[in-house]
């Protein structure tokens, strides 16, 4: 069946496109041109598809895809492996919990030291590691190791959380692909935190607290480049979860309002009492870890075996403490445990994950953040209920506000927070609350313990990783640090060469800035001014100042590392108002900067 | 060898390939999350049925076991109110009545309108004492949403409602509750029935006897309706009406002594009651003669009961039942059909005092029995009235 060329596609032979040269010279059939023009076409969409851009934004699609099918499969695995070995009940046999979590430490002691050895850890620093040392590489065999341990630890009652992981088996998936995509160094390395972000919006079920994170904590900082491959492949991985687990939170939250304002105060005391329970947290950590590694080799088959049989034996008691603890938590919100029993949970889960992390069991901590953080505020929410009835409504509130304000305190993500309070509650009203608690948590943590949890972990782990919140914390130099006033009168184009040479006068050093009409400004040598000036000294300033060499502005404002960067090989530059261009706030040089620095490093 | 193969593939390929591997990774994970779910469920569903069962033993050691079973269930099947309901219920079971109403109140934070949950929570304040909540709750346990059955759920709300406030004495309420049930009751005998009842603690006959009536023409042989229905027809004086109804039940149940003796009693003023407006003078003027002797035999057996001679002595003050005995003494030898049948205003005297006779004998003596009793009703029935 003959078909003619579509109205709509120019003539090729006429435009010059692929081809044109022969058909200029040999006249084409209609079905001929057609189809030239067509894998024209496709070649070229499949030239701009290929761009390292547009193809970045397309794996971060394909990898969210990915992460999100993984996570389910993970989840499921670690569930149907706490059935089949803990079974069923909320509270397993006393012999069950005795022996899971002891041969189930045993075998992923063994399956970690000989064949994963890159799975220990929760997963957060790997990938940060992944991102700074190792270009974006991650072996695929830590993907394959993470889920396998994690979903045996987890589920044979080690105390850590499915979330670390599922964020590192993300960026393995994605490392894995970028690598093969061949993509440049500067995107692989990049890859990774997409993946990350990907892993942990499955895990959580919460786009936005995950793109925060990773960009709170293994990013650090916000680029237009990573940030909408971040938020696609997170958004496709939470399609996937929710389409295959529902899109239920991992708990079902109670529904929220503040009943007297007073109340205020007693989510500020869950702020410090956060704040405490976190830094004790850290401090056991920061205390147990560096010991146990520091035993003897062997040992290794044994540690994650003894933390399982001393976390079976807090289990024969209080069976909530093993594992990821979500149904607990999920118990804890609805009311279903006095405010003692809460107390004792969440001191038992401190000590429990501490045993579990420091004896090499591969897992994450968020869910244990969490769980002593819902335990805490459902304790101080039901003390609250016992002494004052009238001034609480719903322990949930203190049970969901507790979760933001451990994650301040103990992993050190202000923002993520309190957005992944807010995202998990879909209650904006509670936001007053989540932000009192986290500040005063995460203040406490920050002014009695320095060094930031996962900073702490690299540090002992012998790698010095870029502390994100020691980049937060930083306050650099600026220029109004180190600039001199404006040592006399400003010169103006417009001024005449003799009135800019009296001018200059008042100026100390070799060079005065000259203001123009239109904002810029130039510098002019003093002996330069004299020597003119003393040719024609009725001219006016701007006729000897060339038109192309404005020397670059800053302000007091900026940082002292731009003004270094502007200056190349100027005298000194010009530091002007913001909101005058005209208006000289004063001087900057070399000198001065360097001054500023070597001050500063003294100051250190 | 093959790390190098995959490499030196196209970037097309690999996306390619990537797709084909997303397709197949798909399949697999929607073929175990579909596993996962059916396990999940088939564990909720096990784990209900022990809870259920150590509910039914309706001790404290399995009413511990049901909330461990229930909390087991809910871990695989959050959301559902069924369990939730039934968790509550274990808690309440075992005795743990402020967490049962803790669980109660965050169920309700969820879902304030379910009708089952507030039901529950009605029932606790009711036994805690709570009236106001207790009320309030009940009405939005009949105004809330129900699951399944939404009608009868209602109704059964409304009936406990109903019988709270009886409990209560807060009898203008239940009425009120119960004219409100009795307008909406599908053709169901036992729930007209038990309407019934409820109507007649609150001391609404009227509406009971209509109830009883419903059940009864629902199911014309249900024992409890012509029961209910004979002793209202009975107290409120229509004879007839009691002996046909309690006709019926002695039909249902000939064992039954009591509705026996009722339907005797019933008959007995039916056959004696002068009052009757069909009556022809002749046999009105036999039943006037027939009370009054009955009354003045009533009288001597009472006397002799009680030690007393019955004809007077000159010396001691008479007695009330001597005064009038002797009154009957005096007016026998007039007490004949004959003169009843001439001198009406004979027989509205003669029937006075022989009612007068019988109440007088009834208090010093006790309940009567037979015609006696018989003549105290109709006396109770037309005392003052014209013959």
């Amino acid at each position: 069946m003959a078909m003619s060329v579509p109205p709509n596609i120019p003539d090729i032979s006429q435009t010059g496109g692929p081809g044109a040269g022969r058909a200029a010279e040999l006249p084409l059939a209609p079905r001929q041109v057609r189809s030239e023009w067509l894998s024209a076409r496709l070649r070229a969409v499949r030239r701009a598809a290929m761009a390292e851009e547009n193809l970045f934004l397309l794996l971060a699609v394909i990898i969210g895809l990915f992460s999100g099918l993984s996570v389910v499969l993970f989840r499921i695995t670690i569930d149907w492996t706490r059935i089949a070995l803990l079974g069923s009940a909320l509270a397993p046999p006393w012999w069950r919990v005795l022996l899971v979590p002891t041969l189930g430490g045993l075998v992923v002691a063994i399956l970690v030291l000989t064949l994963f050895p890159l799975v220990r850890g929760s997963g957060v620093n790997q990938t940060k590691a992944a991102v700074y040392i190792y270009d974006g590489f991650i072996p695929f065999s830590t993907v394959i190791g993470k889920f396998i341990t994690c979903a045996l630890a987890i589920g044979s009652g080690q105390s850590l959380g499915p979330e670390d992981p599922s964020l590192q088996i993300g960026a393995g998936i994605a490392s894995a692909l970028g690598r093969r995509l061949n993509l440049s160094r500067e995107k692989v390395r990049l890859i990774a935190p997409v993946g990350a972000a990907a892993g942990l919006a499955a895990a959580f079920n919460a786009p936005i607290s995950s793109v925060l994170f990773v960009i709170e904590e293994v990013i650090g900082k916000w680029t237009a480049g990573v940030l909408g491959a971040i938020v696609l492949a997170a958004v496709s991985s939470v399609t996937v979860i929710r389409l295959f687990l529902g899109s239920e939170p991992l708990f079902r939250i109670p529904a929220y309002r503040l009943v007297h304002p007073s109340e205020l105060l007693v989510y500020a005391a869950l702020g410090v009492a956060g704040g405490l329970a976190s830094l004790l947290f850290v401090k056991i950590l920061s205390f147990a870890r560096p010991r146990v590694r520091k035993l003897a080799e062997w040992t290794r088959y044994f540690q994650p075996a003894v933390a399982g049989l001393a976390i079976g034996i807090i289990g024969l008691w209080f069976p909530q403490v093993m594992g990821a603890g979500y149904d607990s938590m999920d118990q804890a919100m609805h009311n279903q445990y006095a405010w003692q029993i809460l107390a004792v949970l969440a001191a038992l889960k401190i000590l429990s994950t501490s045993l579990s992390f420091t004896g090499g069991a591969p897992g994450g901590m968020f869910a244990p953040t969490l769980f002593i953080g819902a335990m805490l505020g459902g304790a101080l929410g039901g003390v609250e209920r016992h002494f004052f009835p009238a001034l609480t409504a719903s322990v949930g509130s203190y049970c969901l506000v507790g979760m933001g304000t451990l994650f301040a305190g103990f992993l050190r993500a202000p923002m993520t927070s309190v957005f992944m309070v807010l995202e998990v509650s879909g209650n904006y009203s509670i936001i007053v609350p989540v932000m009192i608690s986290n500040t005063i948590a995460y203040l406490i943590s920050l002014k009695y313990q320095p060094t930031a949890l996962f900073d702490l972990l690299s540090r002992q782990d012998g790698v010095d990783l870029p502390s994100m919140e020691e980049l937060r914390e930083e306050s650099p130099l600026l220029v109004e640090d180190a600039m001199r006033p404006a040592g006399g009168t400003v010169l103006q184009e417009d001024d005449s060469l003799a009135a800019a040479v009296r001018k200059s006068d008042s100026w100390p050093g070799e060079h005065v800035p000259v203001s123009h009409w239109d904002g810029t400004w130039s510098l002019i040598a003093k002996d330069v001014l004299k020597k003119e000036a003393a040719v024609r000294e009725r001219d006016l300033l701007r006729t000897i100042l060339p038109v192309s060499e404005r020397v670059p502005v800053i302000h007091p404002d900026q940082p002292l590392y731009v003004a270094m960067r502007r200056m190349g090989e100027w005298p000194l530059l010009p530091v002007i108002h913001r909101a005058a261009f005209t208006r000289l706030q004063g001087v900057i040089s070399l000198e001065d900067i360097l001054r500023r620095y070597r001050a500063a490093r003294i100051g250190d | 060898m093959a790390v190098t193969s995959i490499r030196s593939l196209s970037r097309e390929t690999i996306l390619a390939l990537s797709a084909g591997a997303l397709l197949v990774l798909f399949t697999v994970v929607g073929f175990a999350s579909n596993r996962y779910h059916q396990k999940r469920t088939a564990l909720a569903l096990e784990w209900y049925a022990r809870g259920q069962a150590d509910l039914q033993a309706q001790d404290a050691r399995h009413a511990l076991r049901a909330i461990d079973d229930f909390r087991t269930a809910l871990i695989y099947s959050p959301e559902n109110d069924r369990y939730r309901l039934n968790l509550a219920d274990a808690l309440i079971a075992a005795g743990h009545l402020d967490a049962a109403r803790t669980y109660l109140l965050n169920v309700w934070d969820d879902d304030s309108e379910n009708g089952a949950v507030n039901l529950d929570l009605a029932r606790l304040a009711a036994r805690n004492g709570n009236t106001s909540d207790a009320l309030r709750y009940y009405q939005s346990a009949i105004y809330g949403r129900w699951e399944s059955d939404a009608e009868p759920q209602r109704i059964q709300a409304r009936l406990e409602l109903c019988r709270f406030l009886l409990s209560h004495g807060r009898t203008g309420e239940a009425q009120g509750e119960l004219m409100a049930l009795a307008g909406s009751l599908p053709s169901d005998p036992s729930l007209h029935t038990e309407v019934a009842k409820l109507f007649l603690q609150a001391q609404d006959k009227l509406h009971a006897l209509d109830q009883f009536r419903a059940a009864l023409r629902l199911d014309p042989k249900r024992l409890e309706a012509l029961l209910g229905a004979g002793e209202i027809a009975f107290q409120t004086g229509d004879y007839r009406s009691a002996e046909r109804y309690f006709g019926r039940a002695v039909a249902e149940q000939p064992n039954d002594a009591r509705t026996r003796s009722r339907l005797s009693i019933a008959r007995l003023v039916l056959a004696s009651d002068p009052f009757e407006s069909r009556l022809s003078n002749q046999e009105r003027s036999a039943r006037v003669q027939q009370a009054f002797e009955r009354a003045l035999a009533r009288l001597e057996d009472c006397a002799h009961i009680r030690g007393e001679s019955l004809p007077s002595s000159s010396a001691s003050p008479l007695l009330d039942l001597q005064q009038l005995y002797a009154r009957a003494e005096k007016m026998r030898p007039q007490v004949r059909v004959g003169n009843l049948l001439r001198n009406p205003d004979l027989q509205t005297s003669a029937l006075d005092l022989a009612f007068e006779a019988e109440e007088l004998a009834a208090q010093r003596c006790g309940s009567p029995e037979g015609l006696d009793e018989a003549l105290l009703l109709i006396a109770s029935a037309h005392r003052g009235s014209e013959l």
